[in-house]
């Protein structure tokens, strides 16, 4: 794999769950994604598209049934690659990873993963540590606290921190932020921005939150029935808020705000992603107007 | 120091909690996740482990109910999908429902009793509580000599791993260990008593069964026991810090 | 090939629901559950072949009026397939049929294999099948709300006794209904730790503590999080004011309707045939028929 190819590439992925029963479901028909080093991806489309299929594909859990999944250089259609050190370099973190913890203490659950590898107990100890205070749980205030007594977004960051501790290349989340307070989301999202300016690493994430996506993604898929619908920036794809409603996808603030003022006869440009550009561009058409 | 809430007991509390935790009983046999290898082929089996959850948590009641439940489940397995020999056993009501209906009682009173009492009168009352068990289901038989004293040399030994491992234990994990031994106990040897009494197996070989059997199923009960309603209660134990 | 290694349900059948809206789907849940019974009883009871074949007819007749796919409905047989083999096997083998009235087909060393043999290992394999494909066809046609709805009613009576048959059958429909959640919920977490680097499988080096200790990453979270619903459930039938069986009214009551009693009577006959196949000696009778077709 050389310095310019993509880390990830899926091609005309097929996946259908419980195939050759009478209650088959086809999760992917033909789906093809790219990630580069450096980048943020977003997938997007309503419950049921086949997101959560889509990203367990990225780390071995599903080998595609048809199609190719190349991630960091590995084809995962061939059974002889070592899974296991895929999933050490491309930390998959599930939908309300705060379940999975099963240890009494924090620091032991972070180091459950560490541990698996077969690193000895210093390095695990590096690796936790590091870990612990990249998600905002300092090492020696956390690590002897009792799992079950931190508070939710606590956990989920501990768990997040349970596959950071693992130093992968890419992070691949299955709805980060779902069910946290705005102030847990906005330290979530501030978190996985700190970890990829970091060094050279790549977000894959799936979200209902348009307003992450906003934030975040470099490129955005939109997935619907197991199928790429659209891939773009962010600016291109909440550039035609139509096409997203038709697809039963939410907008995300901005969009909205921009919308509404469209209804009004106030026409600010559509591709617009956070609320202070809305707020920027009100500002100038009021200027235009005196 | 256990922090607990005082969560009264109601009626419903005691139906969805025997539900929820029988399903789970239902879910690792079915899904054989609550089989665990062991050698030669054989296999370890925590499956009884729901219904000790159940009576520690919530009460004997929903630890009887739990181990209906378990015992139902058990009886319909080897009924329609048997998957192995010891199934076809286990059609019979007597041996796959009756002793189930007791794990829960004995597990809850052991843990009650460790709760309060000293250790020494803790340990006493659990090598009772198997002893009584064990006493007189065997003596429905033809129990020979050296099987009793084989019984209470392990019995003796087992006391003594228990005083060590009490003294080093705080009082809570310790209840939870004892109950987990004396319910997974319960299980082997009313269960074993129960193959005895129609006659599949001889009396002679049983004893050597459930412990070979029983202990290591309770070895393997009390870790699951302690793990999970440790976390549950959020209770500190021993330790009191991590690995780390 | 991709199977998930994750796949823990794939050829289950027993358990499973499969909406096809045949009649044997609106069939009153009583009946269905009578029959479960009734076929459990005669196929225990029965000792001829013939009388096996006509419940293996029945049972398969069962799966076609419900549109169920043949080929799917009888894989479900397949876990048991070594055991009942092993089962047949001894039974040829350490079970001599010291019967003169029977044909002695192979003789090796101490090993005998009579037609009786035959016979009596073929018993053995259909009785578990049927049984096994019977309630399969239980579960592809019935709701578990309509199951234990089904099983509260006929329970009913029980409650005059004083055994609490409504909250029983609460706690079962609850356990019914999480059972397949847990599966779910199993297959999460296991994958969830396995993206850790968790190892499920087993060594051949580890002693059995080592292994349960392997398995606690995906048993502990487990029952948490059903403790977890367990509470919330509890939290949302309060909030409705469920206070116990005592005193409470039904919104779904079963009305039994004349294709309900005319199916529960069809069973009926098939199934008594099925019995009084074994204590008519129908076999013997079949048998001395089919040699003198022959022999004419």
């Amino acid at each position: 794999m050389n310095a310019d190819s993509p880390w990830i590439e899926l091609r005309d992925i097929h996946y259908t769950y419980l195939r050759g029963t009478p209650l088959e479901a086809a999760a992917l028909r033909g789906v093809s994604l790219e990630v580069r080093a450096g980048e943020t991806v977003a997938v997007i489309g309503p419950t049921g598209s086949g997101k959560s299929t889509l990203l367990q594909h990225l780390n071995g859990l599903l080998r595609p049934q048809q199609g190719q999944a190349l991630v960091l250089g590995e084809d995962l259609g061939n059974s002889a690659v070592d899974v296991r050190e895929i999933r050490r370099r491309v930390g998959l973190v599930f939908q309300q990873p705060e379940d999975q913890l099963f240890e009494r203490y924090a620091g032991d659950d972070v180091a459950f993963g560490p541990r698996n590898y077969g690193l000895p107990l210093d390095a695990v100890r590096e690796r936790v540590r590091e870990a612990m205070e990249s998600v905002g749980l300092p090492f020696e205030a956390y690590k002897d606290r009792l799992t079950m007594t931190l508070s939710g977004g606590e956990r989920r960051r501990l768990a997040l921190a349970g596959v950071l501790a693992l130093e992968p290349q890419m992070l691949v989340l299955d709805e980060p932020t779902a069910g946290l307070d705005p102030m847990g989301r906005r330290s979530l999202l501030q978190y996985l921005r700190v970890w990829q300016d970091e060094a050279e690493r790549a977000i894959v994430l799936t979200t209902h939150n348009m307003d992450d996506v906003a934030l975040l993604a470099d490129r955005i898929y939109v997935l619907v029935d197991g199928r790429v619908v659209r891939v773009g920036p962010p600016r291109q794809i909440f550039g035609d808020p139509g096409f997203l409603l038709e697809h039963g996808l939410g907008l995300p603030s901005a969009t909205q705000v921009v919308q509404a003022l469209a209804g009004r006869g106030c026409s600010v440009p559509v591709d617009l992603l956070t609320l202070e550009e809305v707020a920027d561009a009100v500002e100038r058409l009021a200027y235009e107007r005196v | 120091m256990t922090t607990e809430t005082a969560v009264p007991s109601t009626p419903v509390r005691k139906i969805v909690v025997s539900g929820v935790l029988g399903a789970v009983a239902i879910f690792l046999g079915w899904s054989h996740l609550g089989f665990i290898p062991w050698i030669a082929g054989a296999a370890l089996t925590i499956m009884h482990v729901p219904v000790i959850i159940g009576a520690v948590l919530e009460g004997p009641w929903v630890g009887t109910a739990i181990g209906l439940i378990f015992g139902l489940f058990s009886l319909l397995q080897a009924v329609i999908a048997p998957t192995g020999p010891v199934d076809v056993w286990f059609q019979n009501p007597v041996i796959s429902v009756l002793p189930r209906l007791f794990i829960g009682v004995f597990a809850w009173l052991t843990y009650k009793a460790a709760r309060r009492i000293s250790v020494p009168w803790i340990l006493f009352m659990a090598g009772v509580n198997v002893g009584i068990i064990a006493a007189f289901t065997f003596s429905l038989g033809q129990s020979n000599a050296a099987a009793a004293l084989f019984l209470a040399g392990i019995g003796l030994g087992g006391v003594a791993a228990l005083t060590y491992s009490a003294l080093k234990m705080e009082r809570e994990p310790l209840a939870l260990v004892l109950a987990a031994l004396v319910g997974t106990l319960t299980n082997t040897v009313l269960v074993l008593s129960a193959i005895g009494l129609f006659g599949h197996l001889p009396w002679a070989g049983l004893p050597a069964i459930a412990i070979a059997n029983g202990l290591p199923e309770a070895v393997l009960a009390s870790i699951l026991t302690v793990a999970v309603v440790v976390a549950w209660k959020q209770i500190e134990t021993g330790t009191r810090k991590s690995s780390l | 090939m991709s199977a998930s290694e994750f796949d823990l349900l794939r050829s289950v059948t027993l358990g499973q629901y499969l909406p096809t809206g045949s009649v044997l789907h609106r069939l009153d849940p009583r009946v269905k559950l009578l029959a479960g019974l009734l076929l459990l009883v005669a196929v225990t009871a029965t000792s001829s072949l013939a009388g096996l074949a006509l419940a293996l007819a029945l049972v398969v007749g069962g799966f076609v009026v419900a549109r169920v796919p043949l080929r799917y409905a009888l894989s479900g047989i397949k876990p048991m397939v070594p055991f009942l083999a092993l089962l047949a096997l001894l039974q040829i083998v350490a079970i001599p049929q010291n019967d003169l009235n029977t044909t002695l087909l192979w003789r090796w060393a101490f090993v005998t294999l009579t037609v009786r043999d035959l016979v009596a290992a073929a018993l053995l394999f259909l009785k578990f099948a049927v049984l096994m494909w019977g309630f399969s066809l239980l579960s592809f046609t019935t709701t578990t709300t309509e199951l234990t709805h089904g099983t509260e009613h006929l329970l009913r009576p029980l409650q005059r006794i004083g055994l609490p048959a409504h909250e029983f059958a609460l706690m079962v429909n609850i356990a019914f209904r999480f059972v397949p959640l847990l599966a779910t919920e199993a297959e999460r977490l296991m994958k969830a730790q396995a993206s850790r680097g968790a190892d499920f499988g087993g060594g051949r080096r580890l002693n059995f503590v080592q292994r349960m200790r392997k398995q606690l990453p995906l048993l502990v979270p487990l029952i948490l999080s059903s403790l977890r619903r367990a509470e919330d459930l509890i939290l949302a039938m309060e909030a409705r004011c469920y206070t116990g069986g005592r005193g409470r009214t039904h919104l779904i009551h079963l009305h039994a309707e004349r294709r309900d009693y005319l199916a529960l009577a069809g069973i009926l006959v098939v199934l008594a045939l099925t019995v009084a196949a074994g204590f008519l000696s129908a076999d013997a009778v079949i048998w001395r028929a089919i040699a003198s077709i022959r022999t004419s």
